[in-house]
């Protein structure tokens, strides 16, 4: 079992030692259909939002490309909105914004959230306590509340919802990394690590982080499925950019002719959405039932 | 002036009080880990450390290397005041003084390659560039038997055995060429037919690098066979100390003598007088008072209860034969 | 009794994983006489725990008991339902683990536990009557008998072997299963343990199957020794012989390599190459890699162990 490991260690290089965890992580094993589920759907949505120039039909924001409201059928396969715009165009190019958002949300955590998770548990003391009380604080926040509030004064675009999603996910993140920071920090390899003359910089970036990094990722997963419905949420009751094609937006417009029993627009922007969430939760149950076992 | 002198070591931690007891208990209480402990190594010494678990062993050898900072005493290696030093000095001079780790598998990282583990040490202490870290690191490799050394560098704990781990510990702690290393029960956690291999590994590299070891270990049997002296604790306390075969030929403390008859022998027809001492190790909190070994001793008077013997020299042994028992001329 | 209190056939234990099954246990077969202890030594990996823990049908998924029989009394135990083995196990047979620990519930009081234990392998003893014997016991043990209400956590490490040892002698079993059960004890409160054993021995008359690592634990108190490397047993001796003359190189290495206190200027000689890669086994002898003495029919043929007079067995091919 380890001649095999190592041989193959030696036939991809460096570049293959960087992928061959991501590679492992696909092989047999506890969550692997979770895994392999997760990631297809994924690629899927991501993939279609971003050859959406070139697979979509039609542009989704034109109005009047066919007679509105009508139900699918040979030439419109998703049918059309109350505005006459072709529901298969709307629904390829509709996540895009909402991806952008959930991207940069991910991207504001890691950069606040990891950091202060590290530095606050590796530190310890007083420090340590009070962050973690703020910390706690802002945990309880719901992040639909506050991105009305942010929405509502800063007005709406990409970057301010993000920012309000990550506000109250930063903490999340601090907890996760906090607990296996202290684990770890107490571990004979970090007492090594200083035994060699590392300054507490260097035990971090290079002992710690690595051995809590698999955590980091669950959290980010989950991080987007939030990201993506709280997106929607705020679409949905009107906070949202209704010029774009969106399937939150969708849900908005949807929602108007329900009634009158077209029930195409609403539900395809829905699946669409509870697939994206779906996508990433199982993926994060995947990744947590592989640590699990590891 | 030898090269490592410890002198009046104390270590003292505070135990941890629920919040009820901070506020109502008086004065907070101590673990004595380290109670007073004074010893000396000259250079190219092998000095084995013994004692049981609570003896004080391993947090006086990482004391020694300013893993852990003294709550009073000294302790000069090559001169130098180690606690006295400033958080840069300490990692300067961490080049020559380095500790081998007892858990293979826990002391090294399992998201760095072997390799990597080891030219850390060379890159941190001796600014080495990648390069050059990395051909001396598979030089070492070498020396400590990790063959093949270039396939070996870029492997992962994961996928060694206990026995290379424990030789790539060694090889990190000696990558720097330091003139002290403090070895913490560097076999216990080996397989039995290995601990051989690795004794002979850190056999090799003390004449190869003319090293000065402070070998800490519960196992009187393997202290025997490396070491060239020995002190053993008990409590916090060096109850005797001196040459290996002086001390193996005529125990003087009772609690040595104690130890010598209860480890195991793999010879069923040795015969030993077989005085075990009842009872187990009382806890460091509240040492008994007097000689820290009289509730057990078989030998306890009046004065082992009320009076700690200090550790001296005994007439008719070995001027360097330093032994902490009032009655020890009574063993001669 | 036809049998030896303990005959174990061709036991073979298995454990499969996605890709590898490994033979923990490999064919092993052996003999332990009434009253006697057997010492089982080997290293880690060897496969001398899962053989301790096989002879209890305590092999948990995905380890599974794939051949021979373990007779015990005349019975086989593979035989018998679960029910049944239950009711062996504590009465018959007991087990002696490394950490008293994980075995001690630490909401219980230590009498409690004996009366626990006593009552459910027969119900018709009085509470009363349960905790005399766990005093009488607890005096056997050199206990002070009224800490039989004290908790385990009140207890020293030595005091709670001591505890697990008087539980696996309570019900008064043929046969006591003691698995490393020193490793984890100071040197002296180890001595005092075996001491403890040795005298227990004689007055409750139970036998024993001593599972270590440690030469000189069972050079003190086996009467008969079993040596395992890499699931298979090597060689199987009477104490003494096994350290004056042994009969395989295994065990010649293996004494040769670890330190004796009582000896000077003593030179050892450590075992070349690394313990066996339970996943790929050479073909033929395992310990052929590493042995002094190889020869080619070594590295082919996996030689089976073999009487060669005196009482001792051996599986090596320079002997018979």
């Amino acid at each position: 079992m380890r001649g095999v490991v190592e041989a193959k260690d030696e036939a991809i290089g460096v570049t293959g030692r960087l992928l061959r965890p991501i590679v492992e992580s696909f092989g047999p094993g506890k969550g692997r259909g979770f895994l392999i589920a997760g990631t297809a759907i994924i690629a899927f949505i991501v993939g279609m939002s971003l050859l959406a120039p070139v697979i979509s039909p039609r542009d989704p924001t034109m109005y009047f490309v066919g007679p509105d409201n009508s139900p699918p059928n040979s030439q419109f396969p998703l049918g059309t909105d109350q505005y006459g715009r072709d529901m298969l165009s709307r629904t390829i190019w509709g996540g895009r914004f909402m991806l952008i958002v959930a991207v940069i949300a991910v991207a504001i955590c890691l950069a606040i959230g990891v950091p202060l998770g590290l530095a606050s548990a590796y530190r310890g003391g007083m420090v340590d306590k009070v962050v973690s009380l703020l910390m706690d604080s802002m945990y309880a926040f719901p992040s639909l509340i506050l991105a009305i509030v942010v929405i509502g004064v800063f007005g709406v675009n990409a970057v301010n919802e993000a920012i309000a999603i990550a506000v109250v996910y930063i903490p999340s993140y601090y907890r996760v990394i906090r607990s296996q920071v202290l684990t770890v920090k107490e571990l004979p390899y970090v007492e090594a690590a200083k035994s060699i003359g590392s300054t507490s910089r260097h035990v971090l970036w290079k002992y710690i982080l690595p051995n809590v990094a698999p955590s980091i990722v669950v959290v980010a997963t989950i991080n987007f499925a939030d990201s993506i419905l709280t997106t929607a949420g705020l679409d949905f009751i009107g906070l949202g950019r209704l010029e774009l094609p969106d399937w939150g937006v969708d849900l908005y417009y949807g929602r108007l002719t329900l009634p009158l029993g077209y029930w195409w627009v609403i539900l395809f922007a829905g699946l669409m959405i509870v697939l994206s969430a779906l996508g990433f939760g199982l993926l994060s149950e995947g990744l947590a039932e592989r640590r699990e076992r590891g | 002036m030898s090269f490592l002198e410890v002198s009046d070591l104390k270590k003292y931690f505070p135990v941890q009080h629920g919040l009820l007891e901070q506020l109502t208990t008086r004065h907070l209480s101590f673990v004595r880990a380290v109670d007073s402990v004074s010893f000396a190594l000259n250079k190219g010494d092998i000095f084995g450390l013994v004692g049981e678990s609570g003896s004080g062993k391993t947090t006086t050898g990482r004391l020694t290397i300013g893993l852990v900072k003294p709550t009073s005493g000294s302790i000069k290696l090559g001169g130098v005041d180690i606690p006295g030093l400033s958080g840069t000095e300490l990692r300067n001079m961490r080049r020559r003084m380095q500790i081998i780790f007892q858990d293979p598998t826990a002391s090294l990282s399992p998201k760095l390659t072997v390799g990597d583990a080891v030219a850390d040490a060379l890159k941190l202490l001796e600014g080495l560039d990648n390069a050059s870290a990395k051909e001396e690191v598979i030089k070492m490799f070498e020396y400590v038997g990790l063959s093949p050394a270039a396939e070996l560098y870029g492997r992962y704990p994961g996928n060694l055995s206990g026995g290379q781990k424990q030789r790539v510990v060694i090889a990190r702690a000696l990558i720097t060429s330091p003139e002290y290393v403090v070895a913490d029960e560097p076999v216990a956690m080996v397989d039995v037919s290995v601990r051989a291999q690795i004794l002979d590994v850190m056999r090799g590299m003390h004449e190869k690098l003319g090293l000065t070891y402070l070998f800490i270990t519960h196992d009187l049997a393997v202290a025997k066979y490396l070491c060239n002296r020995v002190g053993i604790m008990y409590l916090g306390k060096i109850a005797e100390q001196g040459d290996t075969k002086e001390i193996f030929r005529i125990p003087l403390h009772p609690y040595t003598q104690a130890l010598l008859a209860a480890v195991p022998v793999p010879d069923p027809s040795a015969k030993r007088d077989k005085k075990i001492p009842h009872g187990e190790i009382p806890d460091a909190i509240n040492p008994p008072p007097g000689c820290r070994f009289n509730p057990r001793c078989p030998y306890a008077t009046d004065v082992c209860r009320t009076e700690e013997p200090p550790l001296r020299a005994v007439d008719g042994a070995h001027p360097t034969h330093l032994v902490a028992c009032h009655w020890a001329e009574k063993f001669l | 009794m036809v049998r030896e209190l303990l005959e174990v056939e061709n036991l073979t234990v298995e454990y499969k994983a996605p890709g590898v099954s490994i033979r923990a246990v490999n064919d092993v077969s052996f003999r332990l006489a009434k009253g006697d202890t057997l010492g089982l030594v080997g290293e880690s990996g060897s496969g001398k725990s899962t053989l301790g823990h096989a002879i209890m049908r305590l092999v948990d998924p995905p380890g599974t008991i794939t051949g021979g029989r373990i007779y015990f009394a005349d019975v086989d135990l593979l035989s018998l339902s679960s029910e049944e083995m239950r009711k062996v196990r504590g009465k018959r047979i007991a087990m002696v683990f490394q950490d008293p620990m994980s075995s001690l519930s630490p909401v219980k009081n230590v009498g409690d536990h004996f009366v626990e234990y006593i009552r459910e392998h027969d119900p018709n003893i009085s509470k009363d009557s349960a905790l005399a014997i766990a005093k009488r016991i607890f005096e056997d043990l050199g206990m002070d008998k009224s800490r039989v209400t004290d908790y385990p956590h009140q207890f020293s490490g030595g005091m709670r072997q001591r505890v697990m040892i008087g539980l696996a002698l309570a019900l008064d079993p043929l046969l006591i299963v003691a698995d490393e059960p020193t490793t984890a004890l100071d040197v002296v409160v180890e001595a005092q343990i075996l001491e403890l054993l040795k005298a227990l021995k004689k007055s409750y008359s139970a036998s024993m199957l001593l599972i270590t690592h440690n030469m000189g634990v069972v050079a003190e108190t086996a009467d008969r020794i079993a040596v395992m490397y890499a699931g298979k047993l090597m060689e199987v001796s009477d104490t003494a012989r096994l350290y004056s003359r042994p009969m395989n190189p295994y065990t010649e290495a293996l004494l040769g390599s670890i330190p004796n206190i009582l000896l000077n200027d003593q030179v050892l000689k450590s075992i070349p190459g690394m313990p066996p890669d339970m996943a790929a086994l050479p073909k033929g002898c395992p310990f052929s890699p590493r042995c002094p003495y190889v020869f080619d029919r070594c590295r082919v043929e996996d030689p089976p162990l073999k009487p060669v007079g005196d009482g001792t067995e051996t599986a090596c091919h320079l002997h018979g």
